[in-house]
């Protein structure tokens, strides 16, 4: 797959993404990774986590079957542990007959739309298709065969339904020609130039008018006609509005208009219509729908392709890149444009394999992904704003280059305008020569023709006069011999009288030839001479013609470089919309985070406050120890003091005793008396010294119990002010709650803006309402109908073909069980489905609906127990099965997986369980209560 | 009611809002209409507000009214017919001797004697009347009953906007084209429609119990993943617990006795009353069919037989409405399908004649007591102010305060309400 150069490589190099994953596509990767790296490269939206294995399976089923999984099938998926038993299971499916029967039931829808029945019965039909799904028929020669049919051949006449049901309405085969092969409603444009989309043109009108326009049902007023077509018919028109004229053969929408041959006038057709004879088909040897046929098989138009991918996708995504689908133009861009060119290609790379394509979807995460929108985290939004600017600069730059591409459309369509009058113009003249030819022609044709008779005349009388001539000489001859005879003179005198009498009618014929042929010579010369005037107006008009074809080259290559440019530029515009949505629900959020701080520091607070009691009671303790250390301070200072003055008294003392021992130092009890104050002096110091030291170990102590006491005061200051703080918290909270709820609507709704944004940009699986057929199949589903009819089959099968092949088995089930049920669908398509030839996407939710499910006889009529006798093992319906269970928790399980294919919730199993005990007496219609309001429940009408 | 979320609170009118489609109206008198009845449930409320809510009945005489024997008389011409023409309640105003009721409404009414719709076909004639544009193979148009009821459709409407009332089944009709079921035509004859009667082994417990179970459900379900259709879906369960509760304003039988005399005892008249009682409980838009009408064969006596039927009720029906203050927001129209020709054929029938006839409407914006165009002598061809199907349609709308060149938004599409390429006929607009 080549890469496509576009606009859209900018944004892919500023990609940024789960993982900043930015690759360029690669053409090893499949197609589903390639699809998701696309998605992803451009993403700007957190996308969700991949759906529970139960969703994943049910939507698996209702988008290839057409139906929910049977309880016994959602079971085996459920505890299957294999990591690729997804895949396993889709092959299953994409290879089982219920798939090929659903893909004949959504094109049926996508190709007639509800229409009733009128030529074709719509069972043929889908039999018809059901075929081409099964032998995987690519989707060109699927279209080809649609659109080729002309119902001439029996056995494929259900495929001319297409045709036949709008009874070859060419107008209504335009609309829906465009709408359903080429995704463009050009149905506004019949009578001018659509009035609010400035891609769809009158010319394209009727350029695909120019395809279906020759043809007619044939023969007239039968009740079962078939297709025929004439070889002439030219399409013409002009606008209501401006009076601008123009005129086309065939061309797609965006392609230019056919070379077609020309026949000499009167071999236009392998079968001339007769008009005389209204039972003769003609058959022109050149046929414009066979053209249309042959430009859809070969698929050259990207319109053709990007309109079956958009539509496939759709089917399995649950909305198109491009909505609605059959609005394809350049002012409603596809989500996303490189990845609808990619999947374009990438289906005509397969070879227009459905199959193949669908297994491609499903296969990626985008398909995988849950419906529910992940909150984005702040930081993500945060780097949302952050970005915003240089998305908005991008945008704004793309902007500029798509105004440049309109505005070269717009240049290349006035350049259109002087080869379309001189073509009109052409055109005109080329009447008006041709009108005399016709004139001319039939006088040319006569005067030849009694030329030709003159000469006819004339060579008859010629030859007559030559024989009589030769008879008279002969005559003459013989009588001369036998000149008595008179018999003989009398006959050769006849002769000659008569061959004399015969010159002058030959010369007259002669003469008439000569006129006549004169005559003849000037018709055929005028003839020839408005012939030649005719051929060089011709010449004139495929000269302008062929202006007109390059100028409309020039002008669709200016179409696609703008549908290329306003595609990127809005894709910017949304990427820069979708950061913005982004940062919004941030700033919704914001009171959200006020609250959640303030509540914080409330706690906080509180918990202080709570600390204050303990705190006080250590201030107190604090004070006292530190009062005990002051006082027993105070009494050490105080002991040393008298010590102190004690030790100075007796140091004087001393000193004095010292002096008189100097000066009697024979008097022995003089000096003993000294001895013993000097004594005393020493002890004294020494008790001093000790005083001292515990002084200054009660100052130490005083400090440290004052310090203590410090520190207790401290840890209480910390905690004083919590109360006070706790009210003014209480009192902003209360605040901060009025204006969170207040902000509720406005965060809900940012965040539902957010996730209608993600669902647009895949981020997300799209919550999509069944179609019809989904909830009626589904409903007989859940409630045990299918599952009945198909033990029935499977018994009657073995019985009939006890050797048959697992896949003959499977075809047999399928058809039995379709048959069998088939006709519960019509009350669910007539509710539930829009109106016949509208877009079957549309939902509508009505009163009725609802009646006939709360109130109806027939879905009631199948909450009823029932079950087939002598069948093993179970084929007994929904409410048989739960009635004959009486663990209200396995009971709550198989209701739950039965009907939605998933496990109930503890919660959910509680609310089931409380149900039943609360009315012991009425189990039945306890169960049929519960089963009824599944099935009317939000969870079983959405696909999820 | 049920309690609010998951059971379809009035949380999300918004996306409800935006579910139902933008409609492009006019400022002023046209956004007035939006309200719409269906904002109140409550029956007495809805009784309250009625007489400003916009309403439109169709009275269809299917087959093709000779319009020489009704609403543009020729007495004493060639083809005229025996009839006279009568005087009515506004001075100038001559319409047959065979409505003789309706001549002394003719003060709520005006005519338009000057349509030529080109189309003589009963297969699409009567399209062309209903839609207003003339139908193709290519392309359905919504019949003014949807239009209507989708121009005043309000999210919590809990009665159907578009109804017919017809002798055969109920069920829902395919006439909304693009605007969608919900604005397609709900068939009802005089009693409740079928589904609307819980079934005798239904009890009331059981209904409430599940429809209980179905709201948690929903509730649990819808946590964060609401959008407009699940709100929508939701809805529809209420709507349809409300019209059940509502659903004897189907039941003709309810109103009095004296009434159902006035009315008389035939079906069309049982009709017009239902007809009363319905626009009444706040239903948008209503039409009776009435006929046989294609007179191919003794149309002087049919038409005395279908009209004479047709007279009094009709009449009864008008001057009801004006009494109860109605008229003045109810669009009443009585139209056909074409006309028929002056010439009268070998079996005294006369032939159609789109080319030049009449139709009678009144009430609302019309003027009261206008007549509009004229016929030559005979009638047999349109002299003054021709005028269209298409015409008419927009006339319809503008009539009920509505922007007859606004458009609806269906899809991601806009889609006009009437042919863009037309206008309405302001002659008959006061």
């Amino acid at each position: 797959m080549k890469y496509r150069e576009t606009a859209f490589a900018a944004l892919v190099l500023t990609g940024w993404a789960e993982g900043q994953a930015f690759s360029r596509q690669s053409a090893e990767d499949p197609l589903h990774v390639r699809i998701d790296k696309a998605l992803e490269a451009s993403r700007v939206l957190p996308p969700a986590p991949a759906a529970a294995d139960g969703a994943f399976l049910r939507r698996l089923f209702l988008d290839l079957t057409g139906r929910i999984p049977g309880p016994r099938e959602a079971r085996l998926f459920l505890e299957d542990p294999a990591p690729d038993k997804g895949e396993k299971l889709l092959d299953r499916l994409l290879a089982h007959p219920e798939h090929f029967r659903h893909m004949a039931r959504v094109f049926d829808v996508m190709l007639m739309e509800r229409r009733p029945d009128k030529r074709v019965r719509t069972d043929e039909w889908r039999s018809a298709l059901a075929g081409l799904f099964a032998a995987n028929r690519p989707y060109n020669e699927v279209a080809h065969d649609v659109l080729a049919a002309d119902g001439v051949d029996p056995a494929g006449r259900p495929q001319a339904k297409f045709w036949l049901d709008r009874d070859v309405a060419p107008d209504a085969l335009t609309r829906d020609v465009g709408r359903i092969f080429f995704g463009m409603d050009l149905q506004c444009a019949q009578c001018h130039d659509h009035p609010s989309i400035g891609d769809y043109l009158q010319r394209d009108y009727y350029g695909l008018y120019a395809f279906v326009s020759r043809a007619f049902p044939f023969p007239p007023n039968s009740q079962k006609p078939v297709v025929a077509e004439r070889a002439e018919g030219e399409v013409k028109y002009s606008s209501v509005f401006t009076k601008v004229a123009g005129m086309s053969r065939p061309r797609v929408p965006d392609g230019v208009e056919l070379d077609e041959p020309r026949f000499p006038k009167g071999e236009e057709y392998q079968v001339k219509p007769n008009p005389k004879d209204a039972n003769v088909r003609p058959v022109p040897k050149y046929s414009r729908r066979a053209q249309l046929a042959r430009l859809v098989d070969e698929a050259t138009s990207r319109a053709f392709r990007r309109n079956i991918a958009n539509r496939l996708w759709a089917h399995m995504m649950g909305r198109g890149l491009v909505e609605p689908l059959d609005f394809h133009h350049s002012d409603n861009p596809p989500s996303h444009p490189e990845l609808l060119e990619t999947l374009a290609d990438a289906f005509a790379a397969m070879k227009y394999d459905v199959r193949a394509f669908l297994r491609e979807l499903a296969l990626t995460r985008t398909y995988r992904r849950a419906v529910e929108m992940p909150v984005p985290p702040a930081a993500v939004a945060k780097e949302a704003a952050d970005r915003l600017p240089a998305l908005e600069a991008e945008a704004e730059r793309l902007q500029a280059a798509a105004e440049k591409s309109v505005e070269a459309v717009r240049k290349a369509t006035g350049d259109l305008a002087e080869p379309r009058n001189a073509l009109l113009t052409a055109a005109e003249e080329l009447a008006a020569a041709e009108a005399p030819i016709a004139e001319a022609r039939k006088a040319a044709d006569s005067t030849a023709l009694a030329r030709d008779a003159a000469r006819k005349s004339m060579s008859t009388r010629q030859d007559f006069l030559k024989t009589v001539r030769e008879a008279a000489q002969k005559a003459s001859e013989a009588a001369a011999r036998l000149s008595d005879d008179k018999e003989l003179a009398t006959a050769a005198a006849t002769f000659r009288s008569r061959s004399e009498r015969l010159e002058g009618e030959v010369e007259a014929a002669v003469k008439d030839m000569e006129a006549k042929t004169a005559v003849a010579k000037v018709k055929a010369e005028a003839l020839a001479a408005v012939e030649r005037a005719s051929d060089g107006v011709r010449s004139r008009m495929s000269e302008a013609d062929a202006r007109m074809q390059s100028g409309l080259k020039d002008l669709l290559a200016a179409e696609e470089r703008r549908t290329t440019a306003k595609g990127a530029a809005a894709h910017a515009a949304r990427r820069a919309a979708d950061a913005k949505a982004l940062a919004d629900t941030a700033a919704a959020a914001e009171s959200l985070q006020a609250l959640a701080r303030l509540k914080t520091e409330l706690a906080a607070a509180r918990e202080a406050a709570s600390r204050l009691p303990a705190r006080d009671a250590k201030v107190t303790e604090a004070r006292k120890a530190r009062d005990v250390s002051l006082r027993a301070a105070e009494a050490a200072r105080a002991e040393l003091a008298a010590k102190e003055e004690a030790a100075r008294l007796v140091d004087e003392a001393a000193s004095k005793a010292e002096a008189v021992e100097q000066k009697a130092s024979k008097d022995a009890e003089l000096v003993s008396a000294a001895a013993r104050v000097k004594a005393k002096r020493d002890r004294l110091k020494a008790e001093v010294a000790e005083l001292r030291k515990a002084a200054a170990l009660s100052e130490e102590a005083c400090r440290k119990a004052a310090e203590a006491l410090a520190a207790a005061e401290r840890a209480r200051a910390e905690v004083a002010g919590a109360p006070e703080r706790v009210s003014v918290l209480e009192a902003a909270l209360k605040a901060a709650t009025e204006k969170a709820a207040a902000d509720r609507d406005k965060r809900d709704e940012a965040f539902r803006r957010l996730t209608a944004r993600a669902k647009d940009r895949f981020a997300v699986a799209v919550l999509a309402p069944l179609t019809p057929e989904q909830i009626a199949w589904s409903m007989m589903q859940a409630t045990g109908l299918v599952d009945r009819q198909r033990s029935v089959a499977e018994a009657e099968f073995s019985k009939k073909s006890p050797a048959g092949s697992e896949a003959e088995r499977a075809r047999f089930v399928e058809q039995f069980v379709y048959d069998k049920l088939k006709g519960n669908e019509a009350p669910f398509v007539k509710l539930f489905g829009g109106g016949p030839g509208q877009s079957h996407k549309d939902f509508a939710a009505t009163f009725d609906q609802a009646l006939f499910l709360a109130h109806g006889g027939l879905v009631r009529g199948w909450l009823a127990p029932s079950k087939v006798e002598g069948l093993a093992p179970a084929a007994g319906n929904l409410t048989d099965r739960l009635m004959k269970t009486d663990d209200p928790k396995e009971l709550a399980r198989d209701l739950y997986l039965s009907v939605f294919t998933r496990a109930p919730s503890d919660e959910e199993i509680d609310e089931v369980t409380q149900y039943l005990s609360a009315r012991p007496t009425a189990k039945l219609a306890a169960l049929q209560e519960m089963v009824w309001a599944m099935l009317a429940s939000v969870e079983f009408r959405f696909r999820r | 009611m049920m309690d609010a979320d998951g059971c379809g609170s009035a949380e999300h009118r918004i996306a409800r809002r935006q579910f139902l489609g933008s409609l492009a109206l006019g400022a002023g008198a046209a956004a007035s209409g939006l309200g719409g009845l269906g904002w109140f449930t409550r029956p007495a409320m809805a009784r309250h507000f009625a007489r400003d809510q916009k309403r439109m009945i169709v009275f269809n005489l299917q087959g093709g009214l000779s319009q020489l024997e009704s609403w543009d008389p020729k007495p004493g011409t060639d083809g005229g017919g025996p009839f006279r023409a009568i005087r009515t309640s506004v001075p100038g105003i001559h319409i047959s001797e065979l409505l003789p009721h309706t001549a002394r409404q003719m003060h709520h009414l005006a005519l338009l004697r000057s349509l030529n719709t080109k189309d003589n076909s009963h297969n699409t004639g009567p399209v062309l009347m209903a839609t207003g544009r003339q139908p193709t193979p290519a392309a359905s148009y919504p019949h003014i009953g949807a239009v209507v009821a989708k121009a005043f459709d309000s999210e919590d409407r809990s009665l159907p906007g578009h109804v017919r009332i017809q002798s055969g089944g109920g069920g829902r009709n395919l006439d909304a084209a693009y605007l969608g079921p919900r604005y397609a035509s709900i068939g009802v004859t005089g009693k409740p429609p079928g589904d609307a009667n819980p079934p005798p082994d239904l009890t009331d417990e059981s209904a409430r119990l599940r429809d209980d179970f179905r709201c948690r459900l929903n509730r649990r379900f819808l946590a964060g993943r609401d959008t407009a259709e699940t709100d929508a879906y939701v809805q529809s369960y209420e709507m349809a617990k409300e019209l059940v509760r509502q659903r004897e304003i189907f039941d003709v039988t309810k109103e009095s006795e004296k009434d159902q005399k006035r009315y008389g005892q035939h079906a069309f008249g049982r009709h017009c009353l239902l007809a009363r009682r319905l626009l009444e409980a706040g239903v948008t838009f209503a039409q009776i069919t009435h006929g046989e009408y294609d007179t191919h064969v003794l149309n002087f006596s049919v038409l005395l037989q279908m009209l004479g039927e047709f007279d009094g009720p009709f009449a009864t029906f008008v001057s009801d409405l004006a009494d109860r203050g109605m008229l003045d927001s109810t669009l009443v129209v009585v139209l056909s399908e074409f006309g028929r020709t002056p010439t009268l054929n070998a079996v005294g029938g006369r032939e159609h004649q789109a080319g030049a006839w009449s139709i009678c409407l009144g009430g609302a914006s019309i003027v009261r007591g206008a007549v509009v165009g004229k016929t030559n002598e005979r009638g047999s061809r349109v002299v003054e102010r021709e005028a269209d199907a298409g015409q008419l349609f927009h006339t319809y709308l503008r009539a009920l305060g509505l922007r007859s060149s606004g458009h609806f938004t269906v899809g991601g599409r806009k889609m006009p309400m009437a042919d863009p390429a037309l206008e309405p006929i302001q002659e008959l607009l006061a």
